[in-house]
């Protein structure tokens, strides 16, 4: 392919959120006519760059320039007239409309008197849809579309603004094999046209479908960028992960013990997993690992009682247990702290006081079965101590405390039941260094103690730092279980992207 | 001892009093309106003037205690004073079985319609507004049903009269009908399992069912119990006021709301108190009093109750983007 | 063979309503001889335009996502403020009704535009206020109408057909036309369809918005005119319910509550409807309590049908998108 006019350059970009460097001196270049690939892990930085592009983030630092000339992106809407659309995951089309309104969305075409000139509409569409060969009717309701013809009309969209840059953020994740094979067809076709693709993807073999340039990202920095004929998956993992774990987690291996706590056969729930198996040992750190969507918080979540699962069975010290919903899974020494902390594991509203003792309510009771203040005090304080939770007083309100605090203070309410089994879904997500430690401290502390744990995580040196053993999850499979020996970031990356 | 509790035993009794007390303004509006209507009219400040408070507030103030804990699990139930007029139709209609007979069966009454309210809207989890608004309809229209559409007269009864006309030291009964209800509300919502769940509930339902708390139980009884308050409050009030007529319900409801949402308990759900109605009750009660002992004209009680209740809720929407929760 | 059958299968579905009016005309005419009377006609279509001119103002604002609990309040207003601006003729006490009665509308625009209040509430203390000062402004009593010519609005007819007819073919034609063929009419869709998207597609949605409560609450008032005109009296207690009513026939017709569908063609037919189970109850002699009780029943069943429809539809895309998923590798 001729080597086309350079059409973007993002030089230099830094942009930081409280307590994490999202994106520390990235840089990359696209050039006219191609399909650039944006890889990286979970965390990576891939979905800030491309929010910055898109206008809805503003870099702290670096120069974006366009066809050579600086510019600044002022929001969304000014990053679409420079030219510049986005696909989303999330549709961006109004449901109960036609094809052709949703692409002509507040541009109408109009005739006399300012009536809106459906012919007109209706004709452009079709022209514009044959033109990128999709094969659908422009008078057509979206809600009776699938996701892929949606997508294609979000692309036909993208393309009647002239667009000169289109982001897909991970294009293919809800769509069948099918289905992508004509979206790589529509893409070839607008690249033709002079359209640039920046497309991100997990899969790395689409990458190589699709792809003529990829730069990987890895921690919020560029590791390297070329063209995708002068490589292959494996190396791409490499740039992926190689990093300098040292030694954070400090070297303490002690074992496991030996008696199986929980045991999970086949659990399926139909479109989110199928056919997860796997067994807990007391003072088991047993990890999840895997990307984003692979299904692993789907797992724990019905684990914990949250979702349903339409088979399987869970044993619970060799019984079965029926989990129907998170009192039972409480009641059979179950405890979860959400991915989501801030609105699933804490609740913002009530103070720390409240938030400490919501699942001991019936051992602050009185004689006359009524709360008793002092009792609620009391064992509210004995756990503050106890999880270092820094609050200056009982009754201050969960929202007002940092990140670190608030996930202690979901620890040290899950914890305060003394559950067998406790469930943590990325729970130094978006922690600083100092409390991510303490945290990580604690879990080992807990396993010692005989507790089983799991742990599903995106940071992969916690994982091998924490977990005596790690099942990859790949689009709802459970791909291979790894033991503390075959603990390496290629290993688990391999996994986790397909490669078996 | 952790440095928390020891933070908090520094301040004493007075100090924790002061703070508690200059944090709420509607405690202060509601001083401030007491001054200002004693000195507007010199009939206010004489105890038969606040025995007529009294009497006149108990059946909205039993009201307005399950009022606040239907809203507090964030919702609202709209069908409130429907189930007033219905329990009062079937207590006065029944009256010739015996007043236990008529009494028991309002009750029955009140506590079914709260639990249609509450499967519907717990259970089934369709939108509260929608159904209150349509349970409303269908329990006013029984009521009309079943009364013939007539006013109805109840019985003086001497035992049922008793609640609406005597006085136990001095102090009318209703008085203390209104002093248990807080009392036991109080209690319930702020100082038993269920109240702080419902707390939880009405803050952040998915939280709450992270924490193992059966939402929809919890949700469903709340319509139950405001129900049944509701239902009890139609006994005082037909003890009070011997002629029942379906029509007026729908003041009751607005006024309800208005004490709730004056008080400061928020209408999403998770905020406010028992005590905090309580205020709201007693500023909502002097206003109506103090523009009574004025000789304000119906019509334009009703336009400023109204104008009331949209300061209300402005200044709950206010208070809202100020606390900010999830 | 089979395509016809199809078709004409496929006609039915997406004509029910259609199907339901005719299937109800028969029944009712078979039950009631006399349903052709002109009596029996007159009080239908009496009860057709009322509710049907406020119906097509209420479309708008439910496709954009919104409801108005006001428009009772506003039609009883607007025949107050009309009776009592008798003495300065027919010109200017119509023009201030109207004004009044759109002036709420733009109240509660306001309310929950700018003051970002809930709709429900906005519009139900807009109502208490708004009745509340209909009572005080008449003083509790109906007021007689004593224009020279104003009962010609309700009373009067053109060719043969009522005035009140008229204007509720121009009305529906007027909001047909907006909805199909204006900017501001397919906003509204974009606005109840995905409010995000129409502010980034540069759609003042905050401008649309508040003019769909005006658009509702001059329907209402129009409405509240050739009420009064009709009884030439004007009351605060007129059309208690009323909206209710409007909302569920809008419902009914294929209007969602939770926006972004619908139109006044399935508005009318809804409306149409629910004005012959009216008649139909006054028919087979139900009491009007039992009228109130059905009227509660029809009102929860419709709401409650327009849920579930609206969360499988809403279901039914979620679990698309990950159905799909599994079935790759």
């Amino acid at each position: 392919m001729p080597k086309n006019s350079l059409l973007l350059e993002m030089n230099n970009i830094s942009k930081s959120f409280p307590g994490v460097q999202a994106l520390d001196d990235v840089s990359f270049h696209l050039n006219e006519g191609e399909v650039f690939a944006l890889v990286g892990e979970n965390g990576a930085g891939k979905s800030t760059l491309i929010k910055i592009l898109a206008g809805s983030y503003k870099s702290d630092k670096g120069e974006i320039k366009i066809q050579g000339s600086p510019i600044t992106i002022r929001g969304p809407k000014h990053a679409i007239d420079l030219g510049v659309s986005t696909i989303y995951q999330e549709t961006s089309l109004v449901q109960d409309i036609s094809v052709a309104e949703n692409i002509f969305l507040g541009r109408q075409h109009s005739a006399r008197f300012g009536r809106i000139d459906w012919k007109a509409m209706y004709d452009e569409s079709e022209a514009l849809l044959n033109d990128l060969s999709i094969n659908l009717s422009p008078k057509t309701i979206i809600s009776r579309l699938s996701v892929a013809q949606q997508q294609m009309v979000e692309i036909a969209r993208a393309f009647s603004f002239d667009a000169k840059i289109i982001i897909m953020d991970e294009p293919t994740a809800a769509i069948t094999e099918e289905d992508t094979a004509n979206l790589f067809d529509i893409i070839r076709r607008i690249v033709k046209k002079g359209v640039s693709v920046i497309y991100i993807s997990h899969r790395l073999n689409e990458i190589f479908q699709i792809a003529d340039r990829v730069t990987i990202l890895r921690d919020g920095k560029t590791v390297t960028s070329m063209d995708v004929k002068d490589t292959d998956q494996k190396a791409i993992v490499k740039y992926m992960v190689g990093r300098d774990i040292g030694n954070i987690f400090g070297d303490e291996s002690y074992q496991a013990e030996e008696d199986i706590i929980l045991e999970a056969n086949n659990l399926t729930r139909k479109g989110y997993f199928s056919d997860i198996s796997f067994t807990l040992k007391k003072g088991e750190i047993l990890g999840f690992s895997g990307l984003v969507g692979a299904g692993r918080s789907e797992v724990v979540r019905a684990l914990f009682g949250l979702d349903q699962l339409d088979s399987g069975e869970i044993k619970i010290n060799g019984r079965k247990a029926m989990i129907k919903n998170s009192s039972d899974a409480i009641n059979k020494g179950i405890t979860f702290v959400s991915e989501d902390r801030r609105i699933e594991s804490v609740i913002q509203g009530f103070s720390v006081r409240e938030n400490v003792t919501l699942l001991l309510l019936e051992k602050i009771l009185n004689n006359a079965h009524l709360i008793s203040t002092r009792k609620e005090r009391e064992l509210a304080n004995k756990y503050v101590e106890e999880f270092s939770v820094k609050t200056p007083t009982l009754e201050q309100l969960a929202m007002n405390l940092s990140g670190g605090n608030q996930q202690k203070l979901a620890l040290a309410r899950c914890l305060s039941t003394n559950p067998a089994i406790l469930i943590l879904d990325e729970p130094t997500k978006g922690i600083d260094v100092g409390a991510k430690k303490e945290i990580h401290t604690l879990i080992k502390n807990l396993a010692k103690e005989g507790m089983a744990i799991i742990m599903v995580s995106s940071e992969l040196p916690e994982i091998i730092g924490m977990c005596h053993r790690v099942l990859v999850m790949h689009e709802g499979k459970g791909m291979k279980f790894f033991s503390k020996e075959e603990l390496t970031e290629e290993n688990l990356m391999h996994a986790a992207v397909g490669n078996v | 001892m952790s440095d928390i509790t020891a933070l908090e035993e520094r301040l004493t009794f007075k100090q924790r009093f002061a703070r508690f007390f200059f944090s709420q303004t509607m405690l202060l509006i509601f001083i401030v309106l007491f001054i200002a209507i004693s000195i507007a009219s010199d009939k206010f400040l004489t105890s038969r003037n606040f025995f007529n408070i009294i009497r006149q507030s108990t059946v909205l103030g039993m009201m307005a205690c399950g009022m606040t804990i239907v809203i507090i699990g964030k919702g609202i139930d709209l069908s409130a004073a429907s189930i007033l007029a219905l329990c009062a139709v079937v207590n006065v209609m029944l009256q010739k079985y015996g007043y236990f007979t008529s009494v028991t069966t309002a009750i029955l009454v009140g506590t079914a319609c709260g639990l249609i309210n509450g499967y519907l809207i717990g259970k089934v989890k369709a939108n509260f507004i929608i159904v209150t608004l349509g349970t409303q309809i269908l329990f006013t229209a029984t009521a009309l049903i079943i009364s013939g559409g007539r006013n109805l007269k109840s019985r003086p009864e001497p035992l049922f009269s008793y609640i609406g006309d005597e006085s136990i030291l001095g102090i009318p009964v209703m008085g203390y009908f209104l002093a248990a209800t807080f009392i036991l509300f109080g209690i319930l919502l702020h100082r038993t399992i269920s109240g702080r769940k419902l707390f939880a509930t009405g803050l952040n339902e998915r939280a709450a069912r992270v924490a193992g708390i059966n939402t929809s139980n919890i949700i469903m009884t709340s319509y139950i119990i405001n129900g049944f308050i509701c239902s009890v409050a139609s006994v005082v009030l037909t003890s009070r006021l011997p002629r029942v007529r379906v029509g007026t319900a729908s003041e009751y409801l607005f006024d309800v709301i208005t004490i709730v949402v004056l008080g400061g308990t928020a209408l999403t759900g998770g905020v406010g108190g028992i005590v905090k109605t309580l205020v709201g009750l007693g500023i909502f009660a002097i206003i109506t009093n103090g523009m009574s002992l004025l000789g304000i004209p119906y019509e334009f009680q009703q336009m400023i109750k109204g104008i009331v209740l949209v300061l209300a809720v402005l200044y709950d929407e206010f208070n809202r983007r100020k606390r900010l929760l999830y | 063979m089979k395509k016809s059958a199809n078709t004409i299968k496929n006609f039915i579905i997406n004509q029910k309503l259609l199907f339901i009016i005719i299937l109800l005309i028969i029944i009712l005419s078979v039950v009631d001889r006399s349903f052709f009377t002109f009596r029996s006609l007159t009080s239908i279509i009496d009860h057709i335009t009322i509710n049907g001119i406020m119906a097509a103002g209420m479309t708008m604002l439910l496709i954009s996502g919104c409801f108005d609990l006001s428009v009772g309040a506003v039609l009883s207003f607007t025949g107050i403020i009309t009776f009592l601006l008798q003495p300065y003729g027919i010109f200017i006490s119509v023009i201030g009704g109207l004004a009044a009665g759109t002036g709420i509308g733009a109240l509660n625009g306001l309310l929950v535009v700018k003051g970002k209040i809930n709709a429900f509430i906005a519009t139900l203390g807009s109502m208490i206020i708004f009745r509340g000062l209909g009572l005080g402004l008449s003083d509790s009593t109906p007021i007689k109408g004593r224009i020279e010519g104003f009962t010609k609005l309700g009373q009067g007819s053109i060719l043969g057909i009522p005035n009140p007819v008229w204007i509720l073919i121009i009305t529906y034609i007027a909001i047909w036309y907006i909805l199909k063929y204006t900017k501001f009419g397919r906003n509204d869709y974009a606005i109840g369809g995905n409010v995000l998207s129409a502010r980034l597609t540069g759609i003042n949605v905050n401008l649309n918005s508040f003019l769909y409560f005006v658009v509702v609450s001059f329907t209402a008032a129009i409405a509240g005119l050739i009420y009064c005109s009709r009884v030439n009296t004007a009351s605060a207690v007129f059309g208690p319910g009323i909206e209710m009513w409007v909302i569920a026939a809008a419902v009914l017709g294929g209007t969602s509550l939770f926006g972004g569908k619908g139109g006044v063609i399935g508005t009318i037919q809804g409306v149409i409807i629910l004005g012959i189970v009216e008649r139909a109850m006054v028919v087979f002699n139900v009491d009007t309590n039992y009228q109130t009780l059905v009227r509660g029943l029809v009102i929860l069943a419709v709401v409650i049908t327009d849920t579930i429809v609206s969360r499988r539809q809403e279901k039914g895309y979620m679990s698309e998108s990950f159905g799909a998923r599994a079935k790759t590798n």
